[in-house]
């Protein structure tokens, strides 16, 4: 069976399964389980959250448990093989359009205990093919808050298929899911429900058959214990869905989640601050010493470029693990699809449905995975807008520098400073919006507001941390990969001489080629108020990766000046007085236009990539020269009006 | 008092059998696989931000704008409860 190619930023899948292993894909509705579940099963990490389009790629591993081994196939959410949206054509392409030599062994339908009608419709897609088929019924500990019981010999005898109970939320349950697959493979395949023959494919009768049949099949393996109607997350509802209190609750979870990210994570972050400037810097220079390399090019490169560069950035993991812990807990909590409904209406405005919210809302995390979420948009043109819009998102590597400019120039207000760029953020995204919903998308009519409301969730410590680390490992190996390469490239420029006189690796860094080069470009932001060398090569790597901008900056401040080579610290003294004179003396609205800068401009090359896979060459290069222009005349306004209050 | 008409006149706790949806049939279709069908008993839970409404249809709770909520029409219109 072929897949789609998985996205390396939505964790993929884990361990190959050798060639000749059954294949079991996970089929089902959105928000049933399926990717908790293929991590559970596999070991794998998937992105996984409470609210609808988690899994918009194909993941696979391996499952291997009392002598049977399975590759499972993670497939994306899709109520039907009727699709409304590129990820679900995906799963009916993988189920049934393709070759039936190329289809799965098996296909396990993850159906939701709490509502189990609407989970039916596609098993009963697949129960009119030969198909082998498992149900798997997941949530039934939330259908017993419910008052429902599900039989699960009355739903095996109705549906005729095997039907596994697990709970991945809080077991693995990989013998009881392995067992059910192995009954499966080994029957033979089931015989088709038969269709009512004049109806034809896809029909309102054809229809009608099918939801007549999922009723008789709740009617009989369902109990209803009492009418249930009013739950405690229907209460919940009716403070965060609220007319008055919907939108404020919204932006104070925002706030807190910024606020108590900045906080808390400070006395982490000077801590390792003080480890890499001091003892971390003076072993490796004793080291050095030690193998007669103190003195050399060599040095240079490890203190002032490795050290300097990636031990600075480095100190910034506490503050992405603590937003990385805050935003799980509200996925996993099923906040976040509430927000969609509490954005919908500022949405519309631009033209774009609530839905669309989700994938901006995954840019605050990460811009690449937000361009594949897209695809949960079932408009062609919605995709490419908000594809478009994403980069406008305030993603979490962008967090680290404004931190960084808060506590350098707003220290009394660094949580306020960062709370307000995320406001700026949001204004982005509607703007823009706007304004190409009434240039380039005047046309595109609007998409209706339906959203499937999970019930709340206590959040797990298991999901909590499994989200959490897949997005932390994320930005580390963006620090262990881009970023050294990053780091060694910035060094070696700085590295050679642009005048006579030097040798390589001897030039102070104002001669260097790294400066001259910057040096061409820096007379652009002098409107800006930040036109000099330092600022401007810092921005140029930053648009390989934000994470870069700390670090190249760390390198050029501790390579210029060799005598605080030993104290790293001192770089916000040092930006500061850059700023203080290339601004004239308006260094806090320099400060304030360096980083509507920073948040407007091209994030990263990776989203670069990304949106040129969903949008094609001339749209990502649309996007880039867009951004470049929105984030410079932005960045003019804001110190032009700013150094004159 | 008026006789609602659609989902979106219902009033909050009261609930209604819907009547086949005048809606696109695209959106008819994701509509009925939620379970918002001809024949199936809903109950309004809330007025929502931004005009949505937020119903309970067979186990589930859907939240839906407000036009989607008046291409909805209802028959059997049962008293509110709160």
């Amino acid at each position: 069976m072929s897949t789609a190619a998985p996205s390396c930023h939505s964790g993929g899948g884990g361990v190959a399964a050798p060639a000749g292993t059954p294949v079991v894909a996970l089929a089902g509705a959105p928000n049933v389980g399926k990717s908790t579940l293929f991590n559970r099963l596999t070991g794998a990490r998937r992105e996984v959250g409470n609210w609808p389009g988690t899994t918009v790629e194909v993941g696979r591993g391996l499952l291997s448990v009392r002598g049977h081994s399975f590759d499972i196939v993670d497939l994306p959410g899709a109520y039907s093989l009727d699709p409304l949206s590129p990820d679900e054509e995906l799963t009916r392409r993988l189920l049934t359009d393709v070759p039936s030599d190329q289809r799965p062994e098996v296909v396990a339908v993850v159906c939701d205990a709490a509502r189990l009608a609407r989970s039916l419709y596609l098993v009963r897609q697949l129960r009119e093919t030969d198909q082998r088929l498992v149900l798997v019924l997941t949530m039934t500990d939330i259908a017993h808050r419910h008052g429902l019981h599900v039989d699960v010999a009355a739903l095996t005898e109705q549906v005729g298929v095997p039907v596994a109970v697990v709970d991945p939320r809080h077991r693995g349950d990989k013998d009881v899911f392995a067992e059910s697959v192995a009954q499966a493979l080994g029957a033979h395949a089931p015989v088709p429900l038969p269709v009512a023959g004049d109806t034809g494919p896809d029909t309102l009768a054809l229809a009608d058959e099918r939801f007549a049949w999922i009723e008789r099949v709740v009617a009989r393996a369902v109990r209803h214990d009492d009418d249930g109607r009013v739950r405690w997350s229907d209460r919940l509802d009716r403070i965060a869905l609220s007319p008055l209190f919907g939108p404020v609750l919204f932006l104070a979870a925002m706030w807190a989640v910024f606020v108590l990210t900045t906080t808390a994570a400070a006395p982490l972050i000077d801590g390792l601050d003080a480890l890499f400037s001091g003892p971390v810097t003076a072993a490796a220079t004793w080291l050095l010493e030690g193998v007669g390399l103190a003195d050399t090019w060599v040095a240079g490169l490890v203190i002032n470029g490795l050290i300097a560069g990636v031990g600075m950035l480095l100190t910034f993991v506490p503050l992405m693990a603590i937003m990385f812990v805050l935003l799980a807990l509200l996925e996993d909590s099923g906040y976040l699809s509430r927000a969609a409904v509490v954005a919908d209406r500022l949405m519309r405005a631009i033209g774009l449905p609530g839905r669309a919210f989700l994938p901006l809302i995954v840019g605050f995390g990460c811009n690449v995975p937000a361009v594949s979420a897209t695809r949960i948009l079932p408009n062609a043109r919605q995709r490419a807008l908000t594809a478009l819009l994403v980069p406008f998102t305030s993603c979490s590597a962008r967090l680290a520098v404004y931190v960084m400019m808060a506590s350098i120039f707003f220290p009394a207000h660094a949580g306020t400073v960062v709370f307000v760029m995320y406001l700026v953020s949001i204004a982005f995204v509607i703007l823009v919006g706007l304004a190409l919903r009434s240039t380039l998308w005047r046309t595109m009519g609007s998409e209706p507001l339906v959203i499937d409301l999970p019930p709340y969730q206590r959040p797990t410590l298991h999901l909590t941390a499994a989200v959490t680390w897949l997005r932390l490992s994320g930005f580390l190996r963006t620090a262990g990969g881009i970023i050294v390469a990053t780091v060694i490239a910035v060094w070696f420029l700085q590295s050679i001489p642009a005048t006579t006189g030097y040798s390589f690796g001897e030039v102070p860094v104002q001669d260097s080629a790294y400066a001259r080069a910057a040096e061409v470009i820096a007379p652009v932001f002098d409107p800006a108020g930040f036109g000099t060398w330092e600022t401007t090569s810092a921005l140029v790597v930053g648009f390989v990766a934000k994470e870069a901008v700390i670090s190249s900056w760390a390198q050029t401040y501790s390579a210029e000046e060799p005598t605080s080579s030993d104290a790293p610290g001192q770089l916000g003294v040092l930006v500061h007085q850059d700023f203080d004179e290339s601004s004239d003396g308006h260094p806090a609205a320099a400060a304030w236009a360096f980083m509507v800068f920073l948040l407007a401009y091209t994030p990263c090359v990776a989203t670069v990539a990304a949106q040129r896979r969903e949008l094609g060459t001339r749209w990502a290069a649309f996007g880039i020269a867009m951004q470049l222009t929105i984030a410079w005349l932005v960045a003019v306004a804001v110190f032009q009006i700013g150094s004159r209050l | 008092m008026r006789t609602p008409s659609s989902v979106r006149e219902l009033q909050v706790g009261q609930s209604a059998v819907l009547g086949e949806p005048t809606v696109p049939s695209a959106l008819r279709a994701r509509l009925a696989e939620l379970g918002l069908r001809a024949g199936q008993e809903v109950l309004l839970l809330q007025r929502a931000v931004g005009g949505a409404r937020v119903v309970a249809v067979a186990g589930s709770r859907i939240a839906l704008d407000g036009p989607t909520a008046g291409g909805l029409p209802v028959t059997t219109v049962g008293e509110a409860t709160r």
